[in-house]
């Protein structure tokens, strides 16, 4: 092992604390594996977002504490890297390709896809400049990199084309597990998540409000912010809200979310199709697999090909109560147990694989 | 002809020495649908209008079917001391959607009283210390009863509407916008809805599908720093810590009791001074031990 491997996080990584709602697992993945090759791995911060994430009291006090950890003024970046020895820059997606660019001549380069963002964009609604935009980046990020990870079989299927000439290998998203959680009674339905521009969560909510309130007996986790009148989930999330079986929380740290999720029995994530959730790899199911509990998903996402067997249920066609209710049942009767496991130990390999960083170093 | 100053009336006794007994006349103004209310004390006089609440002789209110009562009327259970008596499992999803936004705050001064069909029923978190078996003793006391002990109990010297000045106040103070899971170190709980905004949060440690999750807050008892050092703290915890305060007594004392008491690095956020009482100072201190 030789090297130095920067990973450069848009969001802190979970071991930040309780802090960090929405921790980049994908930074920790990839940090991970490279471990695994380079002698040293660090994350990169820019002091612009990390500014941004601290906005509150007390808020990452010690970061400039931890040793794994660079937080760095953009502007400082070329100094930065025209002054350390020969080291490998890991960026997931193409918002830094002016720092990838500045890095690229005296270091290695890997981009990471975690997923195809233009399509986002356009499905977003962003104008077709920004769109545009993305995609000049992202064809950049792919000339300067010496190699460029995939997110899923499908991604890898829709940049075909821009790859062919790129070393380019498959390193699906495998987020670990929250550590230190106790293992609880697995008694609640968990649902919810943060809604995206690019997606419409409505169905679901109205679909849960109606299972949960004719099942009373069913405990249930909203993870939900609180949304406003004018959002399409509003009404349902209300509803919800004033069950006595569903408990609304918000914003957890990764370490309760993880305790949240070892008290799950089953997760539920739906929203329709459309041309950007086909290659949808959904982080809170990922994570949700991750801590061994099944989930309730939509057929015809980037998870497809995930998996051999699929860790729960895929729901071809609209989410209903009953099918709700047929999950629950079938996932309290330990129907994807066996799918379940499996995942999880294929999630395992693959965060441990740092085959996708050799001859990097 | 000299002007004359204009005085607000007095609506509520600020101060009252501890350990005086109650007033003799005390008077309860009481609340419930048709006139009637559960029967938990014969001197509770229940009137069907909630325009009795307004009573400006009434020293207590009590108050059930509180889906019933009007917006504005919230306002005046804000300045007496209240009972609040739940015995409709309807009235659940309405104060605990009350006691989230804050449009009602418990304060030591109030009590909660489940009692008919609603026992039995899941309790919103926040209510916890609050909870009384038998309110004839509330009653009793007139709303001079304060749910309060040791060094804290000067808080009880206050009246409600000043507590709820109080709560005002801490609503201001910045506490991290993360799902809190709060813990009681120590006693006197019923301060905790006053001195944060418990009832957004989950309680852990006191029973419950959420008992073991990993506390992010510490509601801490000042008397009892000595628990925490037994305390496994697997993430960073705001620590919340109201205090007295007597005239002389350097702040610095409880700060550092609080410091010494785990290995952790603490980050202190911000120290807030409420009022004094007596000569003895009441505040709150907000810090973090980071993990």
């Amino acid at each position: 092992m030789s090297g130095r491997c920067y990973i450069v996080a848009n969001m802190l990584p979970p071991h930040f604390g309780w802090h960090t709602r929405a921790p980049s697992l994908r930074a920790e993945q990839l940090a991970a594996q490279a471990r695994t090759v380079f002698d040293d791995v660090r994350y990169l911060i820019f002091q612009e977002r990390h500014n941004l994430l601290k906005s509150q009291q007390g808020f990452c006090v010690l970061t400039t504490a931890k040793p794994d950890t660079v937080v760095l003024r953009r502007d400082g970046f070329e100094a930065f890297v025209n002054r350390i020895p020969k080291a490998t820059f890991v960026f997931s997606q193409a918002d830094f390709v002016d720092e990838a660019r500045l890095a690229a001549g005296a270091h290695t380069i890997v981009y990471d896809i975690l997923a195809p963002k233009a399509l986002e964009l356009e499905v977003a609604g962003a104008g077709i400049v920004d769109v545009r935009r993305y995609e000049r980046h992202h064809a950049r990020m792919i000339d300067v990199s010496a190699r460029v990870f995939v997110n899923g079989r499908k991604s890898q299927r829709l940049f075909a084309g821009d790859l062919a000439e790129a070393d380019h290998c498959l390193n699906p998203f495998a987020p670990s597990p929250s550590r230190d959680v106790d293992t609880a009674p697995r008694t609640h339905v968990m649902f919810g998540g943060e809604p995206q521009r690019w997606t419409d969560s409505a169905p679901m909510f109205d679909a849960m409000a109606s299972f949960l309130a004719g099942d009373p007996q069913t405990p249930a986790f909203m993870i939900s912010a609180t949304p406003t009148d004018t959002q399409a989930v509003s009404r349902a999330h209300s509803a919800l809200w004033l069950l006595p079986n569903v408990t609304a929380m918000w914003n957890l740290s990764p370490l309760n979310y993880g305790e949240a999720l070892a008290r799950s029995v089953g997760f539920v994530d739906w929203t329709p199709l459309n041309r950007e959730r086909a290659y949808a790899t959904s982080t809170r199911v990922l994570q949700a697999v991750s801590a061994g509990v099944p989930v309730l998903h939509q057929a015809g996402t980037g998870l497809d090909e995930f998996w051999d067997a699929f860790p729960g249920k895929a729901l071809e066609g609209p989410i209903t109560p009953d099918a709700i209710g047929a999950f629950v049942r079938d996932a309290r009767a330990g129907a994807f147990t066996e799918n379940v496991a499996k995942a999880q130990e294929a999630m395992r390999l693959i965060g441990e694989d740092g085959t996708v960083f050799a001859g990097l170093a | 002809m000299p002007k004359r100053r204009h005085r607000p009336p007095k609506v509520d006794a600020l101060v009252r020495p501890l350990g005086q007994p109650a007033p003799a006349r005390c008077r309860i103004a009481a609340f419930g649908r048709g006139g009637s209310g559960p029967d938990i004390d014969p001197s509770v006089n229940w009137s069907g209008d909630e325009r009795a609440l307004y009573d400006t002789a009434a020293t207590a209110l009590v108050v059930t079917d509180l889906r019933l009562l009007s917006d504005l009327t919230l306002v005046v259970l804000s300045a007496r001391p209240t009972l609040f008596v739940i015995n409709d499992p309807r009235d659940l999803p309405h104060y605990r959607l009350l006691l989230q936004r804050r449009e009602l705050v418990l304060t030591p001064a109030d009590a909660v009283h489940v009692t008919g069909a609603a026992r039995g029923a899941p309790l919103p978190a926040g209510l916890g210390e609050h909870l009384v078996d038998d309110p004839s003793a509330w009653v009793a006391a007139g709303g001079t009863a304060r749910s309060l002990k040791g060094p804290l109990k000067a808080f009880g010297l206050v009246g409600k509407s000043r507590l709820t000045e109080l709560a005002q106040r801490a609503n201001g103070l910045a506490l991290p916008s993360v799902q809190h899971f709060w813990r009681l170190i120590g006693e006197n709980g019923s301060l905790a809805q006053l001195a944060m905004r418990t009832a957004a949060m989950e309680r852990v440690g006191a029973g419950g599908p959420l008992d073991r999750f990993s506390p992010t807050l510490l509601f801490l008892d000042p008397a009892h720093c000595e628990d925490l050092r037994a305390l496994p703290l697997p993430q960073s915890v705001t620590v919340v810590a109201p205090f007295t305060l007597p005239r002389g007594q350097p702040l610095e004392f409880l700060i550092s009791q609080i410091k010494d008491a785990r290995p952790e690095p603490f980050h202190l956020h911000r120290v807030a001074s409420l009022m004094d009482v007596d000569d003895v100072t009441l505040g709150i201190v907000y810090g973090e031990f980071v993990v």
